[in-house]
């Protein structure tokens, strides 16, 4: 059997398909799991199936391994958590979980082996600069970015520049909305507030039809999308989490959510490739109620969509699609801003961006041999 | 673009390269465990690639960088310095992956199945008494990655070459003028490097795992008899973990372990000049007394 796209898929439908591989062909998938950063999710769903006995024994390591990764993670964004909710709460109305880290603790299906690199949080845009204070005296700090990057994200973005826990080494990326705020579709912080619920270990989330809202208005207004596939199973997993019944009901819930934030299309494009790609069975006369752009805007997404929201690796025979992504990037920075930001914005990146792609990437690399490699030769 | 593979108990490893210098290094150094038939129905556990950076770099002071996962590590290197970051890269990829294990920087050594660890950071001369040691009769687990089953507390074997620096690449090639080297990677962060192939039976013994009866900590340094100091379990455990890849990534488990590996071992930290001083000690008072 070949190791293609469509492997991938079935086996996160169906994990138990997986012993049907041979031991090569296994350590392909687990190869390509890893790079998509799914493995962890894989793990958990083929315990969960118990489809984990049946497998090469080293498959089954590197299984393993990837479930302590995530426990680990589990274990430190539980601790994290309470230590910026206690930080911030004398200056935010609210501090709220955002994407990966809100998943984690949530403790849903979406959570379960969810790797992320930085725990986002949502405040009050009025109290974000004495967020930023208090977090900066707890140790989070800011890394050295250059001015028009600070600027950037001050000024147009709807967060501040990521900050590092200067011992423990976790970052936060503060928000102030889901949206950036020069994009004429950002959501009032009044309609966001009324989705905000607090978990049984007294942090704040959104609510599970908001957290499936924002995740698809995160995926279908990224730039980027080389790791697409995970952000869908996110929605994926958000629906399958919920027996038949209860998901009509979620799915309503959801639209209901998408319509009072103004969200409604992304909904609609999540809806649309989760029944194309993943086979959810969610109505069709619902999906296009959702779509409502123009019919070639609706035709150039799901083009776009079709093909690099499923898994991409050099071992998937023709998954790699440059084009499209090149097409997804400029389509997300589109959708980002006004016109006359975004070619602000473009021409000044693009100067740098011309002068590594012709010069190398690592052309503007700062010198730093002391620390090169340090991790591996500590 | 150019691929092999890399048979090295426990693991196998898939390597692109577009950087001539990495794969005759590799072919030299791995022998037997260098295979370029990848329609072999190996179980690959890590892909990773060296190649050039992109642009008009690669004609300029030409760099090498190091990919794995789409994740990459550390800064690009000369790439004259090519091989020496692929085996960095080895080590750096076990470490981050390989939870299930604990793992220890640090050179293990074995006799009748029993093991010496030696944690030590850079400037020790652990790599140079481990070369001595791997062609003096002692069968050479690692010289970098302590590999420990948590269950069982034993040391697997993960035999790679041993990498030396400095004044010990003369000393080594004096040493042992039929071993084979690699090319030398001048000037990197840890000075100028090269890598030494392990001795054939310790190849040969690669799957054959050993208990671990002694850790020592071993300190270069000129001038001086072989001071010998019995340290306490406390000390042994925080230098210990001074040393550890893994045990925040790995949680409480690791300190299990550890705790279990340092009641059943003895612990020393010694000062010397001369290899052959060591190599008695190890044998007269940690294995033949375990």
């Amino acid at each position: 059997m070949q190791v293609n796209v469509d492997t991938i898929i079935s086996l996160l439908r169906q994990p138990v398909l997986m012993s049907s591989y041979s031991p090569s062909e296994q350590s392909t998938i687990i190869i390509v799991l890893r790079q998509q950063n799914i493995l962890a999710r894989f793990a958990y769903l083929a315990l969960e199936h118990g489809a984990m006995h049946s497998l090469h024994e080293k498959a089954q390591r590197h299984l393993r391994n990837a479930i302590k990764k995530s426990e680990r993670q589990v274990y430190q964004v539980g601790i994290e958590s309470q230590e910026i909710t206690k930080t911030l709460a004398r200056y935010s109305d609210y501090v709220v979980f955002l994407k990966g880290a809100a998943y984690s603790l949530s403790g849903r299906l979406v959570g379960k082996g969810r790797l992320y690199s930085d725990i986002d949080i949502l405040v009050t845009k009025a109290q974000l600069q004495d967020c930023e204070q208090a977090l900066v005296i707890a140790g989070w700090l800011g890394q050295e970015i250059t001015n028009y990057d600070d600027k950037y994200y001050r000024k147009w973005t709807h967060e501040i520049p990521p900050l590092i826990h200067t011992g423990r080494g976790t970052v936060i990326d503060v928000h102030h909305n889901i949206l950036p705020i020069v994009s004429k579709d950002a959501p009032t912080v009044e309609a966001l507030a009324a989705h905000v619920v607090t978990t049984d270990d007294g942090v704040q989330v959104l609510s599970e039809a908001a957290q499936f809202v924002h995740s698809a208005v995160h995926l279908f207004r990224n730039e980027e999308y080389l790791t697409a596939f995970r952000d869908l199973l996110d929605l994926y997993l958000m629906l399958t989490e919920k027996s038949d019944n209860e998901q009509d009901v979620f799915i309503l819930d959801i639209v209901a959510v998408a319509k009072q934030l103004g969200l409604r299309y992304e909904v609609g494009l999540a809806f649309d490739n989760l029944k194309r790609i993943m086979g959810s069975n969610i109505s069709q006369s619902l999906i296009d109620s959702c779509l409502h752009k123009s019919a070639l805007r609706i035709a150039f997404d799901q083009y776009l969509f079709k093909d690099i929201l499923k898994p991409q690796h050099e071992l998937l025979p023709g998954s790699l699609t440059p084009l499209k992504h090149l097409l997804a990037t400029l389509r997300g920075h589109c959708i980002k801003m006004p016109l006359h930001l975004l070619v602000y914005h473009l021409s000044a990146k693009s100067l740098r961006g011309l002068a590594e792609s012709v010069l190398g990437k690592h052309i503007f690399t700062p010198k730093d041999e002391d620390n090169n490699l340090s991790e591996a030769n500590k | 673009m150019q691929s092999f593979r890399l048979r090295v108990e426990p693991f196998t490893f898939e390597i692109s390269t577009n950087i001539e210098m990495v794969i005759n290094n590799a072919k030299l150094i791995y022998g037997q465990s260098f295979s370029s038939d990848l329609s072999e129905n190996d179980y690959v556990d890590y892909r990773i690639s060296i190649c050039h950076t992109n642009g008009i770099r690669r004609y300029y002071k030409p760099q090498a960088r190091f990919l794995c996962d789409n994740r990459e590590p550390f800064k690009p290197l000369k790439a004259s310095q090519g091989y020496a970051l692929m085996e960095w890269g080895m080590n750096w990829v076990i470490a981050a992956n390989e939870l299930e294990y604990v793992i220890v920087h640090a050179g293990v050594l074995a006799k009748d199945g029993k093991a010496i660890m030696l944690p030590a950071p850079p400037g020790s001369g652990k790599s140079t008494l481990t070369a001595h040691l791997a062609n003096s009769g002692w069968q050479l687990l690692s010289d970098e990655l302590a590999i420990i089953v948590p269950e069982t507390g034993r040391v697997l074997p993960f035999v790679r070459p041993i990498c030396l620096k400095n004044a010990s690449i003369e000393l080594a090639k004096s040493w042992f003028p039929e071993a084979v080297f690699s090319t030398i990677a001048k000037d990197t962060h840890k000075g100028d490097v090269i890598h030494l192939a392990p001795p054939k039976c310790a190849i040969d013994m690669a799957t054959q795992s050993a208990e671990i009866v002694g850790i020592v900590y071993p300190q270069y340094t000129p001038n001086t008899q072989l001071d010998i100091y019995q340290l306490s379990m406390t000390e042994t455990f925080m230098k210990l973990a001074e040393n550890a890849f893994n045990f925040t990534a790995r949680g409480a488990g690791s300190f299990e372990t550890v705790t279990k590996l340092i009641e059943r071992s003895k612990h020393f930290e010694i000062h010397y000049n001369d290899v052959n001083e060591v190599e008695a000690f190890l044998r007269e008072d940690i294995i033949d007394a375990s």
